[in-house]
């Protein structure tokens, strides 16, 4: 039996159908997880924010419209939580690591020079501003288009581009700078 | 394309190691449990109707108060009030009404509104009560004058607003399915520019003193309101 679509599971949702909100949650609370703590750096956290998603979500059900398109309204229900929690604190919490880079990695890398790579570059995505932080996500590791990203973040298609590419072009230079050493 | 333009050089840099992925059954065991709480309450399903439904009901809310006040508390001097200002005045401040309490319901899975926009709004309603509050020839009709100190003539009015602008406020708290502080602003500028909707059916007094002080403030302490608490707020997490 072929997998059925986001939109046909939510649709069933909305209709009343539980297992299909199972489904999506399945689907998609792995996705929303990663995404969460990649910006908040709390496992925790991005527990609470991934349930507080999904919950909205269930909340917002009756606004599911013909048409609609389920991945950008979780991500952006997301998004926007992850936000508000930023808000509130005031400010981000940083991940810095000063790491020996002065060996190259190994074709295997221990599980703690995984960690540090993936401190490396949470680090690096850290110092961009919020909105480029908020395109990389999209664009790098949620591979959305960018006519879809800039329905999730409120602006035009161009002013996306604008900020992927400028973003791009800062890790490459502080990432390339943390290997070389 | 992708915007790293097949640059290998920036996808190796990039390329994260997994996450470590959570227990899916468990996250989802607390979403359902969220749920089955929030069904339990009563207003629960009527936060989750459709947005057009919502704001419906946000307007009836708003609707209501305008008539009580017709009906309780209509200013004596109506019937020669000039229609061509009447319709500036309550037009002006019920078109921005309307932009304000669509703005607080706005739906979840929007974007939230960014902050020049949100400053947009909040300034042109509070500006727009001012403006009509102190322009020459709006209220130069209104011929009764106060006579009395500023706080004796002036603080009826701004409770009278501020008690008939909660209402509005409740519904659009009430009606809103997130928490988002922009929301929550919005609503401030609607329930004041509804206050002051009210009073221009009820107040026959005029001078720019009395409409600044009496009606214009209610929008400010509306707005001013929910500032302060949120500062209150943000000061009491930062010290835990």
């Amino acid at each position: 039996m072929p997998e059925r679509s986001d939109e046909e599971l939510m649709r069933a949702y909305v209709d009343g159908d539980d297992a299909a909100f199972r489904a999506l949650f399945e689907r998609y609370g792995p996705i929303i997880f990663g995404m969460v703590k990649r910006r908040l750096h709390d496992d925790e956290l991005a527990r609470e924010l991934t349930q507080q998603t999904f919950f909205r979500l269930h909340g917002a059900r009756n606004d599911f419209r013909q048409g609609s398109k389920l991945r950008p309204w979780l991500l952006t229900i997301a998004m926007n939580l992850v936000r508000e929690h930023w808000r509130k604190k005031k400010r981000r919490k940083h991940v810095d690591l000063d790491i020996d880079t002065r060996e190259a990695p190994s074709a295997e890398r221990s599980p703690l020079e995984l960690r540090q790579r993936r401190q490396m570059l949470m680090s690096a995505l850290d110092t961009l501003p919020p909105g480029q932080r908020d395109v990389i996500e999209l664009h790098w590791f949620q591979e959305r288009p960018y006519r879809e990203i800039a329905e999730i973040v409120g602006s035009s298609e161009g002013a996306v581009r604008v900020r992927a590419h400028r973003a791009y072009a800062k890790l490459k230079e502080i990432l390339s700078g943390k290997l070389v050493g | 394309m992708n915007a790293s333009e097949r640059d290998p050089e920036l996808e190796s840099l990039l390329a994260a190691p997994a996450e470590e992925l959570p227990d899916v059954a468990e996250l989802f065991e607390g979403v359902k449990a969220q749920i089955d709480a929030a069904e339990k309450k009563p207003g629960y399903a009527i936060k989750t109707q459709p947005t057009p439904r919502r704001r419906l009901m946000a307007f009836i809310a708003f609707a209501m108060v305008i008539l009580v006040t017709l009906l309780t508390g209509r200013r004596p001097d109506l019937g020669s009030y000039p229609p061509a200002m009447l319709v500036l005045v309550l037009g002006s401040l019920g078109t921005l009404f309307a932009l304000s309490a669509w703005t607080a319901l706005r739906p979840i899975h929007r974007p939230m509104l960014a902050p020049w926009k949100l400053g947009l709004v909040t300034g042109v309603a509070v500006a727009t009560t001012l403006v009509l509050a102190l322009a020459p020839g709006v209220h130069d009709h209104i011929t009764l004058r106060p006579d009395m100190p500023l706080i004796r003539h002036a603080s009826p009015c701004m409770i009278y607003g501020f008690v008939f602008g909660l209402p509005v406020y409740g519904a659009l708290r009430f009606l809103d399915r997130g928490s988002s502080w922009s929301a929550r602003i919005v609503a401030a500028c609607a329930a004041g520019l509804a206050g002051n909707m009210v009073l221009e059916l009820h107040c026959p007094m005029g001078g720019s003193t009395h409409l600044m002080a009496g009606h214009a403030s209610v929008i400010i302490a509306y707005v001013g309101g929910v500032f302060l608490i949120e500062a209150l707020l943000r000061a009491r997490s930062g010290k835990r």
